[in-house]
């Protein structure tokens, strides 16, 4: 977070140490990335937007979306907080290891992490038989499956932006409330967690997004049952077949809400980034 | 300025390690309360360490044990967590909590120890920052003070923490030499008033003179001296204590008022019992100056010479002069207006001139120059 201050200041009007060929492929790079969203913006029938959006199909898959992504964020936050506590100020042995295994997910194709929740928690599996003997229920096609894939796939976010800043910020103040009195939770409640807020939004955020816009695990784990388990993603993968308006719609709305995510990250309540 | 729990109990410890940081230690030492103990040694001595393991913030090595009165901090199969031994500290940085306002910050420890405590305490922080003139900061974040401020609150903080002892770190060392100045000043009469003991790691004399009652001398984790300010600083028995307070440290051999002072250097650093230096056998050799003294004495002894003590002529004093040796100048440095002149051979003396009187004696590495020493000049005790 203070790198950035270190570095001297660019001025407009100073001597650029760039090739000025290296516009060619620098340019090549944002039309890459930016033309398709243009288009797709571009192309979107907005005068039925209104309409489209409150189409039962759209209008419960936003709603499911927007809660199961919630629901998500706030187990991650609950389950990954601590973690990442320990992974940044922890000195056990094996912490590398277990860094390395609750990273993989952020680089498994998500069909791969909605494959393995099925094997794990299907009627048939390990963990799904133990909740249907005890609860009587099945975890897969489920509403429940949503949000277990979600914070699969994007706990591991919030844990690894979490974990650099706890590293960064080291343990100084808490030695210090420590010999102060302070019993190990008044610690982490009054001092760590207030330290950690800009990077705690930060990460919350960004786990946010990624839950809301998960695909992959959701549709192999949870299906695509209307209402129950078709996520925003989901109906628009399930639109394209047949309305193509309504899905132009639905993929503009993701899009807003990505940029809405980008926008409070780098806002100034985020404090200095 | 301290609760009732804290009522006057001697801070004892033996400390033979300190596990996270695999450092060996022979501490052996006891604060009483009301004393302020000043730590010094050189870097990587083992101030920090010694600091870090009586706050409990550090595991300490087996064998060891802290108490305070009759309570066990630290023991064998004992360990009673920081923030269970009310022996708050004080950093080598601030570490003041940057989300938190100043006056929260004063009364932190305070607010562990109920609701009452908390609000007599938030009287003393306010009447303080009244007293130093920073009553405007009272609702200010931490995180916006200087960082003259940053360090007196600090210090603040850890005095007005309910405690059995207090223990500083450094707590000036990141202040420039006049900030740190009134610093010191600002704290000097919270620690003066302190019920319980104090134990303050510090690099600088002024910390010393300023704050502490009694210092302790470490080296490589050995406790090497221990006694008074005046004690330790009038007769050193390290070399890193005599240049801390500026003298020159010889070891010796003495028959009453006659002293072999051996100039070799380096003087072994610690002279515990067994590490006896080496001169149970009277020396004798190139390095060898035999002086007479106005304190008598016999067997191994220090001899501490202060820089202005010795004089310096061209040429050989008159006949009948005692205390004469021929030396030749090894350096010449500038010291503010003065000069100092180290001699070579046979004592290696720091000796501090007048500009003047390093002209007229033509002191250039390599000159001749006759030293002179008053007999009641030389600090001579048994080693």
């Amino acid at each position: 977070m203070t790198t950035a201050a270190s570095r001297p200041p660019r001025t407009a009007g100073a001597v650029h140490p760039v090739p000025a060929w290296l516009w060619l492929p620098a340019g090549t790079a944002v039309v890459v990335l930016v033309l398709p969203l243009v288009v797709l913006l571009a192309r979107t029938p907005w005068p039925d937007a209104i309409t489209l959006l409150s189409s039962s199909t759209v209008r419960d898959a936003l709603a499911l979306s927007l809660w199961t992504a919630t629901t998500a964020t706030a187990v991650s936050a609950l389950l990954g907080v601590p973690l990442a506590w320990w992974l940044g100020t922890g000195t056990s042995r094996g912490q590398g290891l277990v860094r390395l295994l609750v990273t993989i997910p952020l680089v498994l194709p998500p069909v791969v992490g909605g494959a393995a929740l099925l094997f794990t928690y299907g009627r048939g599996a390990p963990v799904g038989s133990l909740v249907w003997n005890l609860a009587g229920a099945t975890v897969p096609f489920t509403t429940a499956a949503v949000v277990i894939a979600q914070v699969f796939v994007a706990m591991p976010f919030l844990v690894v932006s979490l974990e650099g800043a706890f590293r960064a910020r080291g343990i100084l103040l808490e030695e210090a409330a420590l010999t102060l009195g302070a019993d190990p939770w008044t610690v982490f409640r009054r001092v760590t967690l207030p330290g950690l807020r800009p990077a705690l939004l930060g990460g919350i955020a960004l786990c946010w997004a990624r839950a809301v816009g998960e695909f992959g695990a959701t549709i192999t784990f949870a299906g695509s049952i209307r209402s129950v388990t078709q996520t925003l993603p989901v109906a628009i993968d399930e639109l394209l077949g047949h309305d193509l308006d309504a899905a132009m719609v639905a993929s503009s709305l993701m899009i807003g809400l990505a940029v809405v995510v980008l926008v409070l990250l780098r806002g100034r309540w985020l404090g200095a980034r | 300025m301290h609760g009732e729990a804290s009522a006057g109990a001697p801070l004892r410890a033996r400390l033979t390690g300190s596990v996270p940081r695999s450092l060996r230690l022979d501490v052996d030492v006891e604060v009483g309360p009301g004393e302020r103990l000043a730590l010094v040694g050189p870097n990587g001595a083992g101030k920090t360490s010694v600091l870090r393991l009586l706050a409990g913030l550090d595991r300490a090595a087996p064998g060891s044990s802290v108490t305070s009165g009759r309570t066990v901090l630290v023991g064998d199969r004992v360990h009673v967590r920081a923030g269970d031994r009310r022996l708050p500290m004080t950093f080598a940085e601030p570490r003041l909590f940057p989300t938190m306002t100043a006056l929260d910050n004063l009364v932190f420890g305070a607010a562990r120890s109920g609701r009452s405590q908390a609000a007599t305490t938030r009287l003393r922080a306010l009447a303080a920052l009244d007293a130093l003139g920073l009553g405007h900061l009272v609702g200010r974040r931490a995180g916006e003070l200087s960082s003259g401020q940053s360090a007196v609150l600090a210090v603040l903080r850890t005095v007005l923490t309910p405690a059995v002892g207090v223990l500083l770190d450094e707590p000036f060392s990141s202040l420039d030499t006049e900030v740190a100045a009134d610093a010191r000043s600002a704290v000097h009469g919270w620690l003066d008033q302190l019920p319980v003991p104090l134990v303050l790691a510090t690099h600088s004399v002024l910390d010393v003179m300023a704050l502490a009652t009694h210092v302790a001398v470490l080296d490589d984790g050995v406790l090497v001296q221990h006694g008074t300010v005046d004690e330790v600083a009038r007769r050193p028995t390290s070399r890193f204590a005599a240049s801390f307070v500026g003298l020159d440290l010889f070891a010796g051999h003495s028959h009453g008022t006659e002293v072999l002072v051996d100039g070799t250097l380096p003087v072994p650093a610690s002279t515990r019992g067994d590490r006896a230096v080496g001169t149970t056998r009277a020396p004798a050799g190139p390095w060898t100056v035999r002086l007479s003294s106005s304190t008598p004495a016999d067997g191994p002894v220090w001899v501490a010479v202060a820089p202005r003590a010795t004089t310096l002529h061209a040429s050989r004093p008159a006949d009948g002069a005692k205390n004469i040796w021929e030396t030749t100048v090894a350096t010449v440095e500038q010291l503010g207006a003065a000069v100092r002149i180290t001699c070579a051979a046979p004592l290696p003396l720091r000796v501090d001139v007048a500009a003047a009187t390093a002209i007229r004696l033509g002191a250039r590495p390599g000159t001749t120059v006759w030293g002179q020493i008053d007999p009641s000049a030389l600090e001579v005790y048994p080693a």
